[in-house]
């Protein structure tokens, strides 16, 4: 659960930074709690897998279209599938990533849903 | 084949037998998903991926609710491009351009997985069929190139 891990790294782990007085440590307030719980509960990932048929460009062109992603990005994600053999798009909770797994397939792309990035 | 972009959309020039070409095989798509008979596993099995790996039972139940919805989408888009693909000039608004994009996607799929290919780098032998997905290529890249410009 790598995704969980780093969540509770990000939001629970006080720096230790030497000489600092326990005022300046930073102490949960409502709203963070509140922010822990609802990422914690949202730890499901889209993953899109590289195919040997769909075409750089029209993978760009989805990402853009259904993510909104800017051309950059869309651009790094594209790479990210074709160089490494695959890329987390999207995060969130599980029904979004089905939705979006869904009009993956729609689109003609492989992709999955997961609890984190693994 | 010819592509031009017209601000308002897409028209794309089609000699006779590529129209025909595009025609039967979006027929030919369309009756793979319809008829239980075909029972084209591979295929079936590239066009409705498992959603989650390792987990079947996960991946059944995403089937159960999204597999009629996908197919319906994916044979109406097939249909789209059987209907409107004709020689001679074709005109497509922006949304109707968006639809052959991804209907283009499940024709080479079905050409794609029935030359074999499973994997990058994998290259068809020469022949018409590799000619057909070469072409269904092209078509889709210059289509995508049209919708991507500014």
């Amino acid at each position: 659960m790598a995704v969980v891990a780093q969540l509770v790294e990000r939001w629970l782990v006080v720096p230790d930074v030497a000489g600092s007085s326990p005022v300046d440590r930073p102490t949960s307030s409502p709203v963070q709690e509140h922010d822990l719980a609802e990422r914690l509960l949202q730890p499901w990932v889209l993953i899109v897998w590289n195919d040997p048929i769909n075409l750089m460009n029209y993978v760009v062109h989805v990402f853009r279209r259904h993510f909104g992603y800017p051309r950059e990005e869309a651009e790094r994600l594209m790479l990210l599938v074709h160089n490494e053999g695959r890329a987390v798009v999207a995060s969130g909770p599980r029904e979004e990533m089905e939705r979006h797994a869904q009009a993956m397939h729609e689109y003609g792309l492989h992709a999955t849903v997961a609890k984190d990035a693994a | 084949m010819k592509l031009a972009n017209d601000g308002e959309g897409v028209r794309i020039r089609f000699e006779a037998a590529e129209a025909g070409l595009l025609t039967v095989l979006a027929h030919q798509f369309a009756d793979v998903i319809r008829d239980p008979e075909l029972d084209d596993a591979p295929l079936l099995a590239r066009l409705f991926p498992d959603a989650y790996r390792g987990d079947a039972g996960a991946s059944d139940e995403f089937r159960r609710y999204t597999r009629d919805e996908l197919e319906d989408r994916k044979t109406a888009a097939a249909e789209r491009i059987a209907q409107t693909a004709t020689e001679g000039w074709v005109a497509l608004d922006h949304e109707e351009a968006e639809t052959w994009a991804r209907s283009l996607t499940d024709l080479r799929v079905m050409v794609g997985t029935r030359l074999g290919i499973r994997e990058d780098g994998d290259e068809p032998d020469a022949g018409p069929l590799t000619d057909v997905y070469h072409f269904l290529g092209e078509l889709q890249w210059v289509l995508v190139e049209l919708l991507e410009a500014p």
